[in-house]
């Protein structure tokens, strides 16, 4: 499995952690935990700290849990490396997903 | 014995042991030796006849002296001075006869006569020039010389009548025989040496009466010692002067010519050290001695000119020589192009890897191998031996490749009907005999097979994938140009991907070592068999170098050739993948494309942006192409360098669909406006550097490139 996620509950609310590549074929597992965390929580946050990339089915799941959560709650991804950054940036996420960083100019 | 070289022999020893000098010093000795003999037997002979003349001269005065001393009635005195001395000796009064009493008792015998005789006798001395003539008895019983009358009368030898003088024994015993000899005396005080010579003039019991005469040896002493050194002076003259005109005929007769003889053949030895050939020494030189000398200089000149036709004769054959050299090596070159000789020889053609080599004995071979493609599918591989070596065999060997080539190329199929008709040819064109053994092997590209025949050649070996060399005991033929109609028999081997052939000529088998073994067929499957997975180059190497150990240095006496093949078969491109299109095998074809990338030292974040393409790209094919079925699809990765770049290549067959054609997302609308899907093209777009689609031959084929700078991969996972 080119996948694993770990879900965590914090104070700040739910932090998944996938491990690996989020593309096609783990895109379906990977939106099954986002979802669910999105029902149960108004605070997601996504951890890509051990993510090697994210292709366009990863980016639709984001998509996806940012409009379920923007109106009522909150939706972040963080500890981004540089090739998700890269997708991000020439995709229109960065602003979206990454407000912070985006500010920052970084 | 120690061999000198004249160039070793120096000047000074030269000059030394010259032949004139050598000649100087013998004629020389001998002339000495000579000398000495002459200066000796001359002495020798001047003495005898000075003694003889001496002699005679003392025994003639004697005897005039006798005459004179009978005639004058002289026995008187000689009785009367007798009678004295012995009635004196009687009374003892004789045992001094320098007492004045004793001599005083002859006084009355000098009377006039007795002076007359002893004036007479003076006269004949003087006139003689001998130094005395005296008369005197000896006296038997005493030993006794008792004088009578002496002629010196007046000089300090006079010895008055009845003196006396004691006899040696030499003297009594001449006195005794008397010898009418003349009488040397040994060399005394009083007289030095004497010559006394006597004739007795009367004899009784006691007393022998005779007259003396004796010669001052001295004198003629003298004289003769002056006679010696003159005698020398002139035999030392003449030997030199005799010495001097014998050198100089000698050296005029024989050193010359022999010292000239020597200076044409050092100079001829010179010459020939500095390359001055033709020059004729010998016939300049000039001996005309009429001897042995001069033919011996005719016989050098005539080897000269005989060494000079020679020197022309070997720089023909030499150049001669140089010049088929030259032409042996240009057949040699000419040789070598007929073969082929670049390896791998069709790099394009992954189904088989062929190598062959030919190691020749001398300049030119009669052993080949040739190897060729007949068509797409067929590969011809030949290799031959000609009978005997050198050019002929090299010339045959021409004939015979070149006859088994074109006949190949017209298409004939069957290799024995190829050696069967290349051995009508031969045949037909054969003057000399010659004849050839031939294996022929045409290999079945696509499905294997080869079709071989031989004629009489050796028997080739044959491996099979993880086995090893073994011999394949094909059927022979008989050797091409051996017999008009000689027919030969095809036989097929199946080649199995790894398979391996190896033909050779009998130089490999029997190329042999300075004890006279020869390498053979186990040694040479024992080396094709060290290593017998490795590429057919190594193996062919490998048996090479298996001979050369074995031979060491003994000499090459036959050419050694080998060609090998290894038969792969239809291989997959080790560089595609094809896999049933579907989002499951997304994974294995990352997986595939990414060992290829590892291999290229790719960095992380471009082989993260490749993996994302090839997501995107065929889950779009697992997805549509051949929907609501499945197909196969197609991955290639092809590698540009300068700069590095691959270039992935997606093909299926599915419904014909340029995603380049979709819309691009607007990536600046907000969020909520946003459709979840629809990125993935896009997002190849973005970070490929280059898409590109064509439908071709009912596929669809996307092709990305990216370039990267391949980096040492670190820890990078």
């Amino acid at each position: 499995m080119n996948l694993e996620i770990h879900t965590k509950q914090t104070e700040e609310g739910i932090v998944i952690e996938p491990a690996g590549r989020i593309d096609t074929s783990t895109a379906e597992s990977f939106e099954k935990a986002v979802l669910q965390a999105a029902e149960t929580s108004s605070a997601v946050t996504i951890d890509l700290q051990n993510t090697q990339y994210i292709s366009s089915a990863g980016l639709r799941v984001l998509l996806l849990a940012y409009k379920k959560l923007s109106g009522t709650g909150k939706f972040e991804v963080i500890h981004v490396n540089e090739v998700i950054r890269d997708i991000f940036d020439v995709t229109g996420f960065t602003d979206i997903f990454m407000p912070e960083d985006s500010r920052n100019g970084q | 014995m120690v061999s000198k070289s004249i160039r070793q022999m120096s000047e000074a020893e030269r000059k030394h042991n010259s032949l004139s000098a050598k000649m100087f010093h013998t004629i020389l000795m001998f002339s000495v030796v000579l000398s000495a003999a002459a200066i000796g037997f001359g002495f020798y002979l001047y003495v005898r006849s000075t003694n003889e003349h001496y002699s005679s001269t003392a025994f003639n005065i004697a005897s005039t002296s006798e005459v004179l001393f009978t005639e004058e009635d002289g026995n008187r005195y000689a009785d009367k001075v007798l009678r004295i001395y012995e009635t004196a000796d009687s009374r003892n009064k004789a045992d001094d006869p320098d007492q004045p009493e004793y001599l005083a008792l002859y006084d009355n015998v000098e009377s006039d006569l007795y002076v007359r005789i002893r004036e007479s006798m003076k006269l004949i001395k003087e006139y003689n020039e001998v130094s005395s003539i005296y008369v005197a008895a000896y006296d038997t019983k005493t030993d006794r010389l008792v004088y009578i009358i002496d002629s010196d009368y007046g000089t300090p030898t006079y010895r008055p009548p009845g003196y006396w003088e004691k006899v040696s024994a030499a003297e009594s015993s001449q006195y005794n025989k008397v010898l009418y000899k003349p009488f040397v005396s040994e060399k005394t005080e009083k007289y030095g040496y004497i010559l006394s010579s006597w004739n007795v003039i009367t004899a009784d019991q006691r007393y022998i009466v005779m007259s003396f005469t004796d010669i001052d040896l001295n004198k003629v002493a003298a004289e003769s010692r002056e006679f010696f050194w003159q005698y020398c002076l002139i035999l030392l003259v003449l030997t030199i002067a005799i010495d001097i005109l014998i050198v100089q005929k000698m050296k005029r007769n024989v050193v010359v010519p022999i010292t000239q003889l020597n200076q044409a053949a050092r100079n001829y030895i010179a010459g020939s050290d500095s390359d001055l050939a033709e020059a004729s020494y010998f016939e300049d030189c000039t001996v005309h001695t009429g001897d042995e000398l001069e033919s011996l200089s005719l016989i050098f000149t005539e080897m000269e000119k005989d060494i000079h036709s020679s020197i022309r004769r070997i720089e023909e054959v030499t150049s001669e020589k140089e010049r088929i050299g030259t032409e042996l090596n240009i057949a040699s070159q000419i040789q070598e192009g007929m073969l082929p000789s670049i390896f791998p020889p069709f790099p394009e053609r992954t189904e088989f890897d062929i190598f062959a080599a030919m190691y020749t004995a001398k300049e030119v071979g009669g052993d080949f191998y040739d190897f060729f493609m007949i068509d797409d599918d067929h590969l011809a591989m030949i290799i031959a031996d000609v009978s005997g070596k050198g050019i002929p065999a090299a010339l045959f060997m021409m004939a015979s490749n070149i006859l088994i080539r074109n006949i190949c190329s017209l298409g004939e199929p069957d290799p024995a009907a190829i050696l069967a008709s290349v051995n009508n040819y031969i045949i037909d064109n054969n003057p000399v005999e010659m004849f050839v053994t031939v294996w022929l092997g045409i290999l079945e590209i696509s499905t294997g097979v080869i079709k071989a025949a031989n004629a009489g050649h050796e028997y080739p070996c044959l491996m099979r994938k993880d086995g090893h060399f073994e011999m394949l005991k094909d059927k022979h033929g008989l050797v091409i140009g051996g017999m008009r109609e000689a027919e030969y028999t095809s036989y097929e081997i199946q080649m199995y991907p790894g398979d391996a052939i190896y033909v050779y000529t009998d130089g490999v088998t029997e190329a042999t070592d300075s004890r006279n073994e020869m390498f053979g067929k186990d040694r040479m499957l024992a080396a094709l068999n060290m290593e017998p997975e490795e590429c057919i180059q190594k193996l062919c190497t490998n048996v090479k170098e298996s001979i050369d150990e074995f031979v060491l240095d003994a000499p090459q006496f036959d050419d050694i050739t080998m060609l090998g093949l290894r038969y792969y078969g239809e291989t997959v491109n080790m560089n595609e993948l094809t896999i049933e299109a579907s989002i499951q095998n997304v994974p294995a074809v990352t997986d595939f494309v990414n060992e290829k990338l590892e291999a290229l030292n790719c960095p992380a974040k471009t082989q993260a942006q490749i993996d994302i393409a090839i997501d995107e790209l065929f889950s779009n094919i697992a997805n549509y192409a051949y929907m609501p079925d499945t197909g196969p699809a197609t991955v290639s990765v092809e590698v540009e360098k300068d700069p590095m770049a691959v270039i992935i290549t997606f093909v299926d067959h599915g419904k014909p669909y340029d995603p380049l054609q979709q819309k691009d997302p607007d990536v600046s609308a907000p969020p909520e406006e946003r459709p979840e899907g629809g990125l993935g093209v896009f997002l190849v777009k973005q970070i490929m550097d280059n898409v590109v689609y064509e439908y071709k031959d009912g596929k669809n084929i996307l092709k990305i490139k990216k370039s990267f700078k391949n980096s040492a991969r670190s820890a990078a996972q």
